[in-house]
């Protein structure tokens, strides 16, 4: 088991690396691996320190840990809902935090993080109790209203957007995923949550996977269900909620980073767990370097790129059988 | 001795629904005990609510002298092996991952595999003949062999009693045997086995005892012999057009069913 999870993870950790470097070296004023390192340590020219420890780092760190929390969710939910094709924002959490923020923005407020967080949790919890009866969490009626609550707060949305459309570029480029607007207090906040969700999620992880072969069969092996989907639930929707919070919705990292670690390292989440954070770590990093980088001067938003890239590599698995 | 007993056992799915009347119930140690009956009459349902897996039933229901209601479901899961009528897994987890999970009784949920349980899991896979197919990933296997990984995950889960719902489903006569030998032993192991069954003949020629069920009521239980007779089959099932025989070989009661526009076989 520990080489099955040391192994790709190791690899993963590697390329991560890379891509950091990357991250750091690539952009408007393109800097050296050697400086870069430098300047990470303070040693340099003022303006090679300034871009790497105030604007790139802060920006990678970001982009690495909003991906991380994406795919780290969409691996939860797929094994959560036995689906291999759900991604976060199926749970009806990124409507609720779009709804918040677009509330935000038509009235003129300028902090997002609060509104849409508010919102994220309100769809959050409309679909955990519409879906709760009698103590047990239906995992289709989850699905169902996350959908359902998905379509009502986008409706909400384009209402707000037809009664006050002054705002309304904001709105679309806040739901297409925008990684610009960074808060280093909130960077280290996120990153203890999700060093407490992956603590966790891996704790019972086995039990995870027990509950994707049937509910009836994981309770006869002694597996608390209602407890697991309980904590998974609030898991994924937690991260969900802040990715969304800090980034807006950036599409595909929840959906087809999980789905292509499957394809490598098999369904098992002790080993998904790791994995799929890194790997969407190093995806939304690498999308982001492209999305900063591609268009010189002009700066694309990172949604457009990870679904440029995503699209094709789902087709692609979609063809060759899907991956389980 | 009594591995399970269930005394006054009443259920509904809600007003009119079906439901389950007053049933009792007893399950010796080491002995085989198939129910049979039509479609709808309550055998799953039963058999969910001796395994733990419903809750909401008034009357008692103990296993190994426990309330099976207040055992949780870590104690009840080193007690009782469930394998449901069918078993359709969205992930491709290995042969090996599935029979590695009915270990999960014996570990905390963080908790690694020990030497012991990595022993299980193989015994497990070798008595049943598909350790060369550990590897093999259970969606791709036929019905035939995804069952004997059920059965052998049960093995591993190495509790005094394991209960099967409709485990020859979709299976052709030679998995049909191979599935009941492997029960066999498994009982011969000191298992005590309840199954589901709408093979009469293999009910017949396999279990302990029968207990023919109708309308969420046992209409009958005892041997092969005493339960399975013309008149208890035409009651239970409601229909005539079949006839009852004993095996020349075994001499346990068997049926046949034929066309009914030659007369049937009456």
């Amino acid at each position: 088991m520990n080489r099955r999870i040391i192994v790709p993870s190791s690899a993963l950790l590697l390329i991560f690396v890379f891509c950091f470097a990357g991250a750091l070296c690539l952009g408007s004023a393109p800097i050296s691996p050697g400086d870069a390192f430098k300047a990470l340590a303070n040693i340099g020219s003022a303006q090679t320190i300034g871009i790497i420890n105030e604007i790139r780092l802060p920006r990678a760190l970001f982009a690495a840990l909003v991906g991380g929390m994406l795919a780290l969710s969409g691996a939860i939910l797929q094994a959560l809902l036995k689906n291999p094709l759900v991604d976060p924002f199926i749970t009806g959490i990124s409507s609720g935090a779009a709804f918040g923020a677009a509330c935000a923005i038509m009235a003129g407020a300028s902090g997002l993080l609060a509104p849409s967080m508010a919102g994220a949790a309100l769809a959050m919890f409309i679909v955990y109790r519409i879906s709760l009866s009698a103590g047990v969490l239906d995992i289709n009626k989850l699905l169902l209203t996350g959908v359902m609550m998905g379509s009502f707060f986008s409706s909400l949305i384009m209402l707000l957007n037809a009664l006050f459309s002054k705002d309304l570029i904001k709105v679309v480029f806040w739901l297409m995923g925008d990684l610009s607007n960074i808060n280093p207090g909130l960077l280290l906040y996120s990153a203890i949550a999700l060093f407490a969700a992956v603590i966790i999620a891996l704790y019972f992880a086995n039990d995870l996977n027990i509950l994707t072969t049937g509910e009836d069969e994981a309770k006869s092996m002694g597996v608390n269900v209602e407890l697991i989907k309980a904590i998974y639930f609030s898991i994924a929707g937690v991260l969900t909620a802040v990715s969304v919070a800090l980034s807006g919705v950036i599409g595909f990292v929840g959906l087809i980073v999980p789905h292509v670690v499957r394809a490598m390292v098999g369904p098992d989440m002790r080993v998904m767990i790791p994995c799929s954070f890194l790997a969407g770590a190093i995806f939304l990093l690498a999308s982001d370097t492209l999305a900063r980088t591609f268009f010189l001067p002009a700066e694309i938003p990172v949604g457009v790129i990870t679904g440029l890239v995503g699209v094709p590599v789902f087709i692609y698995f979609m063809l060759k059988g899907g991956s389980k | 001795m009594i591995f399970l007993s269930a005394k006054g056992i009443k259920y509904s799915y809600g007003a009119g629904h079906f439901s389950i009347k007053n049933v009792d119930l007893e399950l010796i140690h080491g002995e085989t005990l198939a129910m049979i009956g039509p479609n709808g009459a309550g055998k799953s349902t039963l058999m969910k609510i001796f395994s733990g897996l419903i809750k909401g039933y008034s009357g008692v229901v103990t296993a190994a002298g426990q309330d099976i209601k207040k055992t949780p479901e870590g104690g009840l899961a080193r007690l009782i092996s469930y394998i449901p009528q069918s078993s359709e897994h969205v992930f491709n987890f290995t042969v090996e991952e599935i029979v590695a999970m009915g270990r999960r009784p014996y570990i905390t949920p963080g908790g690694r595999l020990k030497a012991a349980d990595i022993e299980a899991i193989k015994s497990a896979l070798d008595g049943i003949g598909i350790y060369a197919k550990r590897s093999a990933k259970y969606p791709e296997l036929s019905g035939g062999e995804k069952r004997m990984v059920l059965i052998a995950r049960a093995i591993a889960q190495d509790t005094p009693a394991v209960f099967m719902d409709e485990p020859m489903t979709y299976l052709d006569i030679q998995h049909q045997s191979m599935l009941m030998e492997a029960v066999m032993k498994m009982n011969r192991a000191g298992k005590s086995v309840l199954l589901i069954s709408h093979g009469i003949n293999t009910a017949s020629e396999y279990a302990s005892r029968v207990a023919v069920i109708r309308g969420g009521e046992i209409k009958f239980i005892g041997t092969a012999k005493e339960c399975i007779n013309y008149d208890n089959i035409r009651e239970a099932y409601g229909f005539d057009n079949f006839d009852i025989a004993d095996n020349p070989r075994t001499g346990r009661p068997n049926i046949f069913i034929g066309p009914r526009q030659y007369g049937g076989i009456k």
